[in-house]
């Protein structure tokens, strides 16, 4: 049987709640993937059929969770979806995937290109990501994302890239110089009343490259700063800033 | 949500969402996975249950979906929808998988002579009625027409297909398709829900 695109359009509420038959699946997510608005439409659906589930929560049994554990301990996990094929599942968004893959749209190449030279990300790296470094090709490819390059103290010089509406930011450095005595660099969101926040401490550069930090939890006023802390780091800063990046 | 999830370091005092959570466990972290079991099992297994029935089936299917969470993990887009929609739609295929397939069949046509429409949406409403937190989606089930409320809870919570839905209902297709999609949509307006 034939349908009319008319009718396939109509499928977007049955096919959230996987009413549909395997043919009509397959027809469907063909559709979707053509069709941006009906993708956008089924988001939303799937969103409130997911409210649907939390109507029935009931307690699992007792043993199920260590069954569960132990078998996550011995299960291999698929690699991210690279290139243009996604599962069905998640075929709609594959728009993502493949804007950070190979063909990326010229204007978000430039960006990526030079942003993912600032901050040691290479292409190939945005293309074969791993899921947290999709989460970091996102920042820095987010609509309205701004980069701040500033010199350090000491030498080289720091960026950071924020993402303003996914709260997101990434941080990356440059031409640190190596510390003695295992001190460490630690990476820090500054209030504008003086509290610092911890974030995270900085992996050790490789070839002179600092590799990129993902956090969130910037608000509109913080600044991003870098100390050097004695090993293992500490919870408040105990010098002076290497560098303080202001917002963007 | 059944629990939420204990702080996993002092400088977090925000409880992590789930996204972050599942980007964790892209990156192998079982104790990020521990803390998505804790609160997802419930809702998993609470619709894994309500379609498949079987108690010793459905922990079968609710353990795989678990699985298939950790497995899968790096494939979840944040761009594409929240993590909860992510997981339940992998448990709600998955049950409707193991009504579909083979091994649900014999079961299943029992079900069909045996389940008649009225009494799987009273069961619903009961288990809905006994979760106090889940008020405000019984209160939206409410605002929706008897058709639209029983073509989803027949979809969705039966498994049934919108054929099939049609059949029990003994309402055309194209109204089977029209109400559940519409019945989303109020279900959507009505919870507030995001996108």
């Amino acid at each position: 049987m034939r349908l009319l695109r008319s009718d396939l359009h109509a499928l977007t509420g049955v096919y959230a709640l996987d009413a549909v038959d395997e043919a009509e699946r397959a027809r469907f997510e063909r559709h979707l993937r053509r069709c941006q608005s009906c993708d956008h439409e089924v988001r939303g659906l799937r969103e409130s059929a997911a409210r649907l589930a939390l109507a029935v929560v009931t307690a699992p049994p007792q043993t199920m969770k260590a069954g569960v554990l132990a078998a996550v301990a011995s299960t291999r996990q698929l690699p991210p979806e690279v290139g243009p094929q996604a599962p069905p599942l998640l075929s709609a968004g594959a728009r993502w995937t493949r804007l950070a893959a190979v063909p990326l749209a010229v204007a978000c190449l430039a960006v990526a290109i030079v942003l993912g030279v600032l901050l040691g990300v290479s292409r190939h790296q945005l293309g074969t990501a791993t899921a947290r470094q999709r989460e970091i090709a996102a920042v820095l490819m987010a609509p309205g994302a701004r980069l701040v390059r500033v010199p350090t103290t000491v030498g080289g010089s720091a960026s950071v890239v924020v993402a303003p509406h996914l709260h997101q930011f990434v941080f990356a450095a440059s031409g640190l110089p190596a510390l003695a005595d295992r001190r460490v660099y630690e990476l820090w969101i500054m209030e504008p009343d003086g509290r610092a926040t911890r974030v995270a401490l900085l992996p050790a550069a490789n070839r002179g490259r600092t590799p990129p930090v993902l956090a969130a939890g910037l608000a509109a006023d913080d600044r991003v700063g870098v100390t050097v802390e004695p090993a293992g780091g500490t919870s408040k800063p105990t010098t002076a800033p290497i560098v303080v990046i202001p917002p963007a | 949500m059944p629990a939420s999830a204990p702080s996993p370091s002092p400088d977090t005092q925000r409880e992590i969402d789930l996204e972050t959570l599942l980007g964790e466990v892209a990156l192998g972290n079982e104790a990020a996975f521990e803390t998505i079991y804790d609160r997802l099992a419930g809702a998993i297994y609470g619709l894994v249950r309500r379609v498949v029935r079987d108690p010793a089936q459905s922990d079968e299917v609710a353990q795989e979906v678990l699985l298939e969470v950790w497995r899968s993990a790096s494939r979840f887009d944040p761009a594409k929808g929240s993590a909860m929609s992510w997981a339940m739609t992998i448990a709600h295929r998955r049950a409707i998988d193991r009504v579909r397939s083979a091994v649900g069949e014999r079961q299943r046509d029992q079900r069909f002579a045996a389940a008649t429409a009225p009494t799987e949406i009273a069961e619903v409403a009961e288990t809905v009625e006994a979760n106090l937190d889940r008020e405000r989606v019984r209160r939206c089930l409410e605002t929706l027409t008897d058709i639209q409320r029983e073509s989803m809870v027949l979809a969705y919570y039966g498994g049934y297909s919108y054929r099939e839905v049609a059949a029990l209902l003994h309402v055309a297709l194209g109204t089977i398709k029209t109400r559940i999609r519409d019945g989303l949509i109020r279900l959507r307006d009505c919870m507030g829900v995001s996108l």
